[in-house]
């Protein structure tokens, strides 16, 4: 296991952002959320906090100032959150929060470019891996064109035409930005979140046939039906997830029956959901991790083994040795599917750190499961059949604090609730977990393997 | 002893007009750059009880070195003679002023001491070294500042104080006056009250940033050297709220 590079985990001031001036109205809460944790403000909520980085870096400022323009665009539109609301709950066509959150985004950014402030552009955003989803891609695509004034990134991996679709709908929601106020653009807030809401659900749309179809077994009658589909959703119809479902029947690959808490986003009414329930699994461990007896390691100290460089006139000290700790300690995997976590990933992850504890975990709706997939020396071979939402981060988080030292969480901090929803106080709840059991976190197996820790962002320029 | 009852609330400014309308010993307190001095100073003078008389306000800002003697009078050689000449305290006593106490609790022991006589009210009688015993005419009124509560000061000098007000936000005139000087920022700074004093923006630093602007210095080192370290997030929020300057 590797070597845990510490850092000094010093508390900073919270009198840095001033979110009294946007938002209009105070006093604030403010928490610092370390950079690569994102951030949060909730203009419904009732108290007012504010979760972001606290330090004087490029991107923590883009953080803070990016939550600033959310909180001027809940002062100046304080029935905005209500009416998103209310599309994200929408019956018909419900709009994913993911959606909606990436389009309010580029909403914000577009008015601090609006507003000159130059500093936004180094908003930190993670680039797509080759095993991103397209639907991920776009919306990557979607926030990147608010930080670039609408040129395409060279990194983008979607097809021409689907670009152009994004490109439409990142020009529709970016003008809204520009001209965000009543002034400016004679919309009452009702009607401005109908256009920011039908701008989205046609992406949505369009996505969401999409991977309908490449889940569905192509049998000749649904395969005649792709096409007309896909056209039907890129027109604009808005094939909604309840028109798939009557369309496709038992074959749906979405759950629409809604049983589970409905998932919330930051916009949200305000009311909370929690962790889901967990279950742990121990696993099979049916193979042995490759591993070689400990190394020496030469020191002045330790066992008498090289007589002979004992006799060298410069001395080198590589007479004696040590032997190396066992490489022990726990790592805990998210394998939900925004980590896009592979086979290879967790087999050479295991074969790298072979007398680590390792646990995985993902999770859907309202449970999750936790898999102990190596322990002392044995793994098991091959990754468990998963879903694919975290729901369970703090459970899992709570059993990884509890667990033998080193402790590594390889995550990309996007942690979720029931339903799969983004609640600042759930982040907030992780981050004390992480904080208080001395874990470390890591935003990818390749970052652990190279020993950077995902919050080794410097503070301070 | 019972400590002086506090008014605290949002209109503290508001209180504090009431009672310079018809009180004579005022204690006000708030954090640094409020106004509170402006506020004693400029008020004064649009009191309807001293409009005939147009009196100025005398203002004396107190420190562990300031000692009685430049504050009550001393004799001053002058030719073959010593002369009285009366210090801030018995001028605006003799001639029933505004005397404006600047951080009271900041004063020597001694002084603190000869302000139980100066604040007694109606039976204030200062005996002085020639043997004249001066008490305050009509209109003498005392306005003390300080950042802290009368927590600070003796129970018998606190006990003197017929008001003590506490003002949380910058005055109106110096919101206005910042307004005036760059569109929206006396809105933006006032704003920053609502949050806690540590994130407020100081209205000195504001005027500062006003004064540099007028100056012909760009924004955004008009606002570093005025704000510090925090300058960019505060530009940042001044362009969002449409502050003229930043935006």
């Amino acid at each position: 296991m590797q070597t845990r590079s510490r850092r000094a985990r010093k508390s900073r001031a919270t009198d840095v952002p001033i979110p009294a001036i946007p938002a209009g109205k105070g006093p604030f809460t403010v928490r610092e959320m370390p950079p690569g944790f994102g951030a949060s403000t909730n203009p419904l909520a009732t108290e007012n906090t504010l979760y972001v980085p606290l330090g004087y870096d490029k991107e923590s400022r883009a953080i803070r100032f990016h939550e600033y323009a959310h909180l001027e665009l809940g002062k100046v539109r304080p029935e905005l959150a209500k009416y998103l609301d209310k599309a994200v709950k929408d019956k018909e066509q419900p709009i994913d929060p993911q959606w909606m959150q990436a389009g309010l985004d580029v909403i914000v950014n577009s008015m601090a470019q609006a507003r000159h402030i130059e500093e936004i552009a180094d908003l930190p955003l993670d680039d797509p891996k080759p095993t991103t989803s397209e639907y991920a891609q776009a919306m990557w695509l979607l926030r990147k064109l608010s930080l670039t004034q609408g040129k395409v990134p060279r990194n983008n991996k979607l097809p021409s035409d689907e670009t152009t679709h994004v490109q439409d709908v990142y020009q529709g929601l970016q003008n809204l930005g520009e001209n965000y106020t009543h002034r400016q653009d004679k919309l009452n807030d009702e009607q401005y979140a109908n256009y920011i809401a039908q701008s989205l659900r046609n992406l949505q749309s369009f996505y969401d046939t999409k991977e309908a179809i490449s889940k569905l077994k192509m049998t000749p009658s649904i395969a005649g039906m792709t096409n007309m589909m896909l056209r039907k959703a890129l027109g604009g119809g808005g094939l909604s997830r309840v028109k798939l479902t009557k369309m496709l029947g038992a074959e749906s690959p979405f759950d629409i029956t809604h049983k589970g808490p409905a998932a919330h986003y930051r916009y949200g009414s305000g009311t909370d959901s929690g962790w889901g329930t967990m279950s742990i699994v121990t696993l099979s461990m049916d193979a042995m991790a490759r591993r070689r007896a400990p190394e020496r390691k030469p020191s002045y100290v330790g066992g008498f083994r090289n007589a002979f460089r004992a006799l060298l006139p410069a001395m080198d000290g590589r007479a004696w040795a040590i032997r190396r700790k066992k490489m022990g300690g726990t790592i805990l995997l998210d394998m939900s599917g925004s980590m896009s976590l592979e086979t290879e990933d967790i087999v050479k992850l295991l074969k790298t750190a072979p007398l680590a504890q390792i646990a995985g975990y993902s999770g859907n709706k309202t449970d999750g499961t936790m898999y102990i997939m190596a322990k002392g020396g044995r793994y098991h071979n091959g990754i468990p059949k998963h879903p694919g939402n975290n729901v369970i981060d703090g459970p899992a988080l709570h059993w990884l604090a509890k667990q033998p030292k080193p402790r590594v969480w390889i995550s990309d901090g996007q942690v979720t609730g029931t339903g799969d929803g983004m609640q600042t106080h759930l982040l907030a709840d992780a981050v004390g977990i992480v904080s208080r059991g001395d874990i470390e976190r890591y935003h990818t197996i390749d970052a652990y393997l190279l020993g950077q820790p995902g919050d080794d962002t410097p503070y301070e320029e | 002893m019972p400590s002086n009852p506090t008014v605290k609330s949002a209109d503290g400014w508001v209180m504090f007009d009431l009672a310079l309308r018809y009180l004579d010993r005022i204690y006000l307190y708030g954090a640094p750059g409020l106004g509170k001095t402006y506020a004693a100073t400029h008020s004064r003078m649009d009191q309807e009880r001293f409009v005939k008389k147009q009196r100025e306000v005398v203002n004396a800002t107190l420190s562990d070195d300031i000692v009685l003697q430049e504050l009550i009078g001393h004799y001053m050689p002058k030719g073959t003679e010593f002369v009285w000449h009366d210090g801030p305290v018995i001028t605006a006593m003799r001639s029933g002023q505004l005397l404006v106490l600047n951080e009271l609790a900041r004063a020597s022991s001694a002084v603190k001491d000869a302000m139980l006589g100066v604040l007694d009210g109606g039976s204030t009688a200062i005996p002085l070294p020639s043997g004249e015993i001066v008490v305050p005419a009509q209109g003498f009124q005392v306005v003390a500042t300080a950042n802290s509560s009368t927590d600070d000061l003796d129970p018998a000098l606190s006990d003197r104080f017929e008001a003590v007000i506490w003002v949380s936000t910058p005055h109106p005139q110096m919101i206005a006056a910042l307004d005036q000087e760059v569109k929206g920022l006396g809105t933006a700074v006032e704003a920053s009250f609502k949050d806690s004093p540590e994130r407020a923006i100081s209205p000195r630093s504001a005027f500062t940033f006003t004064k540099l602007i007028k100056a012909g210095v760009n924004p955004r080192q008009s606002a570093q050297l005025a704000f510090g370290q925090r300058s960019a997030d505060i530009v940042a929020a001044f362009k969002l709220a449409g502050v003229g300057a930043a935006a």
